[in-house]
């Protein structure tokens, strides 16, 4: 999940005071000393929003700053560990020790 | 008889003992299986409660073995044994419990209950059964109905929470006392709600309480588990979570891609790429941009050499287009343009058409996403106009019509980018470069003011007009960009320098007008504004000056008087008052009168203090390009003032400002490096002075010896330590300049073929590759002011001051800074 908009969690039209508004929400949620992981993508979200020519730049002109293998298998590890599991799958784990 | 029995007793229990240390040997060893048969033969040799409690033990942990390595059936039923067989060690009634429950022996569990009365070992069974209650219901139908409740609503909170209801979740679970079985559940929901929303302090500050030995505890640990390499769990957990098992193939695939095993990995594209669609049907275009630089990569390198099309082209076929680069234009580009082919801009341009239909742009950023790639061309073509301006060849009629046709297609470039984007600043900054590089200062001050309607705070295109301006003794037009300049950056000691020289050229310009109260004015703003640089006797000469050319000759001769006791040398006061009596315009008698007393004090026993101040002002006019009739006498008599003031007694600022001046003039290298010599004996401390002399002869030799480079390193090195040893911030600010003069040496080094010096490794440097930043620290530290060499200032051939060193040319220095994209060789696309 790298798109700026999914990660701020705000539609592609958005402004720019509500791009502001919503990413302090966000860090008041998340701050960096609690979420550190999630601080940091919201950080950039918001960097890459704020600054529409760096996130054209990097989308047109340095692909390789848009994603790499790493960041896609960090992604997929991050999704598992904070997927929501179905109960039985959850109360299964207490098994399997 | 009796003693017979008795023996036979002895040697039983003897045997029982050998065997039951046998027992404790396998059971220490792990081997379960041979532990319990040889237990049995011990209950069978002695029936004491001693080995009751091995065999006991050894069925438990037999049971345990077999459970965890995945046989239900057989621990089972050796639980079975030893629940017929019977528990007696109070010891073990908690993990035979915990057994129990894990084997799904409710009724044998409930009758373990029953064999004790023990207040802890009944707390721990009522905990075990919460356990079951909440993770296996189906298997607790025999336990107590409130108990049963209370695991249905733990279960309903977890259930609230991961549907992402936290609130409900928690609300569910807060009536649960610290006292109840259930508390640790409560701890596990509350955690499991800050998990969910990655408030992982939260969370593990919740599960951090959770007892070890619990149900709660071991689903946490499962959890944690997931973060690590991808196993049979994480398989598992894949397909409840994704419905597929991506994780593993993905990483295969990365492994193939990292030792450039393509051929292999590009037909697993395909298949991946449907897996990853089942996670999120935006992960497949996120792979093909992935892969998009290591393609290029290993495109380019020779291992592909001759398949690199067969390779792009299966690529191109096993997965799709990225929603930007539909037609595999930019692809191309990017990889022509690493490749130095002069293909590369063919393929840009072709993109360019492309962007103009691509999906997923807004309107504004596909005009800017053209502007970028319009920007990249010009900014390739000011490489290769670099190129051939520093190219040693001749420029004949074709290289200069080549020259003219890619400045004129940058130039188009970055007209057209800057039409598509007028707030892409960088753009204007690299138009200003290019007319730079052409020497166009029209056209860059043009562009300047182009940069400042869309930017007017820009603080360098304010100072640079403000600066141009002030060249052409435009008061007014100097003072208001510097006055801007000073607004944005009210601190920077260059804008206040700026606005203080117009204000002071302002004044002359309102008094050659007649407006004398009005320049009067501006020379008292002036004075308000003057910068710590700035001599106040030079102010209060400039005054003497006005009230001249206003016709109040006596109140310009008090303040002369006035000016005249408070300093202690009279010699720059009249070098001042010579110099600005010539640009005021004032008669020619009064310039006279004012040479007069300046020759006279010239002849004078010469000093330290005034060597440095006649030094501080002449190089304030030099060094801001000041020109007027008669400077380069003026500059003359400086330099000979100086010369003869070459022994006596300096303080370490005027030694300084000789030192400087001595810079600015053409031909005073050698009495600069005598002087400096001298510097370096009477002031060993200051490691200014060390650096001026490595800068000098860096900048005076172009072929240096071996000897010359190493006293060059040895100047630096010895600045180094003294500033490191500084707490002078003045000094500290050297510390800068001295990496750069290293990096200066370097580049001359591997000029001319050498191998780099021992010079110290900092990791600030410059890039020894990058001719800008060498070209910046020199136009910093020497000045960067074109000074006509042939104006007649007294060079060094007169009075026998001594000539210049040997300067023979043979390779070009780093001259100016390069703008352009470091490109690669060029060649045609061959391959």
């Amino acid at each position: 999940m790298n798109d700026p908009y999914e990660v701020l969690g705000i539609a592609t039209d958005a402004d720019e005071a509500a791009i502001r508004q919503r990413y302090l929400e966000l860090v008041r949620q998340f701050p960096p000393d609690r979420a550190p992981e999630r601080f940091t993508a919201i950080r950039a979200a918001f960097d890459e929003l704020r600054d529409p020519a760096r996130r054209i730049q990097n989308l047109i002109l340095r692909p390789s700053r848009t994603t790499t293998l790493d960041a896609l298998t960090h992604d997929l590890h991050a999704r598992l560990r904070t997927a929501r599991l179905p109960l039985d799958t959850l109360l299964a784990l207490a098994d399997r020790s | 008889m009796a003693s017979k029995n008795k023996h036979q007793e002895l040697r039983t229990k003897a045997a029982a003992g050998s065997l039951a240390h046998e027992v404790e040997q396998l059971l220490e060893k792990g081997r379960f299986k041979d532990a319990v048969k040889q237990a049995k033969l011990c209950v069978k040799e002695a029936a004491t409660p001693e080995t009751h409690h091995l065999l006991e033990r050894a069925y438990l942990l037999r049971a345990n073995q077999l459970r965890q390595d995945g046989m239900p059936t057989a621990a089972l039923e050796v639980a079975e044994h030893l629940c017929h067989f019977g528990i007696t060690d109070p010891a073990l009634l908690e993990p035979a419990g915990r057994l129990l429950l894990s084997l799904g022996l409710i009724r044998e569990f409930q009758a373990l209950q029953g064999l004790t009365n023990s207040p802890e070992a009944r707390e721990q069974f009522e905990r075990q059964t919460a356990d079951l209650v909440v993770t296996h219901p189906e298997r607790a139908t025999q336990v107590a109905p409130e108990l049963r409740e209370a695991g249905q609503a733990v279960r309903a909170a977890i259930a609230a929470v991961q549907a992402g209801d936290e609130a409900q979740g928690l609300a569910l679970v807060r009536d649960i006392a610290r006292s109840s079985p259930f508390a640790d559940w409560k701890l596990f929901v509350r955690g499991l709600a800050a998990h969910g929303r990655q408030d992982h302090a939260e969370a593990q500050a919740n599960w951090d309480r959770l007892n070890p030995q619990r149900a709660a505890a071991q689903i946490v640990r499962g959890l944690h588990a997931l973060s690590l390499a991808p196993g049979p769990h994480t398989e598992a957990l894949e397909l409840a979570v994704f419905g597929v098992a991506v994780l593993h193939p993905f990483q295969e695939f990365q492994a193939l891609v990292a030792k450039n095993r393509w051929p292999e990995a590009l037909k697993r594209i395909a298949p991946l790429r449907q897996l990853l669609a089942k996670v999120d049907p935006a992960l497949p275009e996120r792979l093909t941009q992935a892969l998009y630089e290591p393609l290029i990569n290993v495109l380019k390198s020779d291992e592909y050499n001759g398949d690199a099309d067969k390779l792009a082209k299966t690529f191109f076929k096993v997965t799709e287009p990225l929603r930007e680069d539909p037609h595999w234009n930019r692809f191309w580009a990017l990889f022509w343009e690493q490749e130095g082919c002069d293909a590369a801009p063919g393929y840009w341009r072709r993109y360019l058409e492309d962007l103009k239909t691509v999906a997923g742009l807004k309107p504004e950023e596909r005009l800017l996403a053209q502007a970028l790639v319009l920007n990249r061309l010009g900014k390739d073509l000011v490489g290769y106009l670099e190129d051939m301006i520093d190219c040693p060849c001749p420029r004949d009629h074709t290289r200069e019509r080549e020259f003219k046709t890619k400045k004129a297609s940058a130039i188009a470039d970055f007209e057209a980018s800057l039409k598509l984007a007028p707030q892409h600043l960088p753009t204007y900054h690299l138009l200003m470069s290019l007319y730079d590089l052409c020497h166009q200062p029209d056209q860059v001050l043009a562009v300047s003011r182009r940069l400042l309607e869309h930017f007017p705070e820009d603080f360098e295109a304010l100072t640079r007009l403000a600066k141009h301006h002030q060249a052409q003794q435009q008061g007014d037009e100097a003072l208001e960009y510097a006055r801007r300049a000073r607004v944005v950056k009210p601190l920077d000691p260059n804008a206040l320098y700026l606005e203080w020289a117009a204000l002071l050229t302002r004044a002359r310009n309102l008094a050659l007008n007649k407006q004398w109260d009005e320049g009067r004015a501006a020379l008292q703003e002036a004075q308000r504004l003057r910068p710590e640089t700035a001599s106040m006797r030079f102010i209060r000469a400039t005054e003497v000056v006005l009230e001249h050319k206003a016709g109040q000759t006596e109140h310009a001769q008090a303040l002369l008087q006035a000016l005249l006791t408070t300093v202690p040398e009279p010699a720059p006061v009249w070098l001042a008052l010579c110099i600005e009596a010539v640009r005021y315009k004032l008669p020619r008698t009064q310039v006279n009168e004012f040479k007069k007393y300046w020759t006279e004090e010239l002849n004078k026993k010469p000093t330290g203090e005034t060597a440095g101040t006649l030094a501080t002002l002449i190089g304030s006019y030099l060094s801001a390009g000041v020109e007027y009739t008669g400077r380069a006498a003026h500059v003359k008599d400086v330099m000979a003032y100086l010369h003869r003031a070459e022994n006596v007694k300096y303080t370490q600022a005027d030694l300084t400002a000789v030192c400087d001046v001595l810079e600015l003039v053409p031909n005073q290298q050698r009495f600069r490096k005598k002087m400096l010599e001298r510097a370096i004996k009477l002031f060993p401390k200051e490691a200014q002075f060390r650096l001026y002399m490595a800068l000098q002869e860096l900048d005076a030799k172009r072929n240096l010896s071996w000897e010359s480079k190493n006293d060059i390193r040895k100047h630096l090195k010895v600045a180094q330590q003294l500033v490191e040893a500084s707490q002078d911030p003045n000094k500290i600010a050297l510390q800068a300049k001295i990496r750069e003069a290293f990096s200066i040496l370097n580049q001359r080094n591997s000029i001319f073929g050498e191998s780099f010096l021992n010079e110290p490794q900092s990791g600030f440097g410059p890039d020894k590759s990058d001719f800008a930043s060498v070209f910046q620290a020199m136009q910093q530290m020497f000045g960067g002011f074109d000074l006509d060499e042939d104006e007649d200032w007294g060079d060094d051939d007169d009075d026998d001051w001594g000539d210049d060193d040997d300067d023979e040319e043979v390779t070009p220095l780093p001259s100016r800074p390069k703008i352009g994209r470091k490109l690669p060789p060029q060649r045609k696309k061959g391959r």
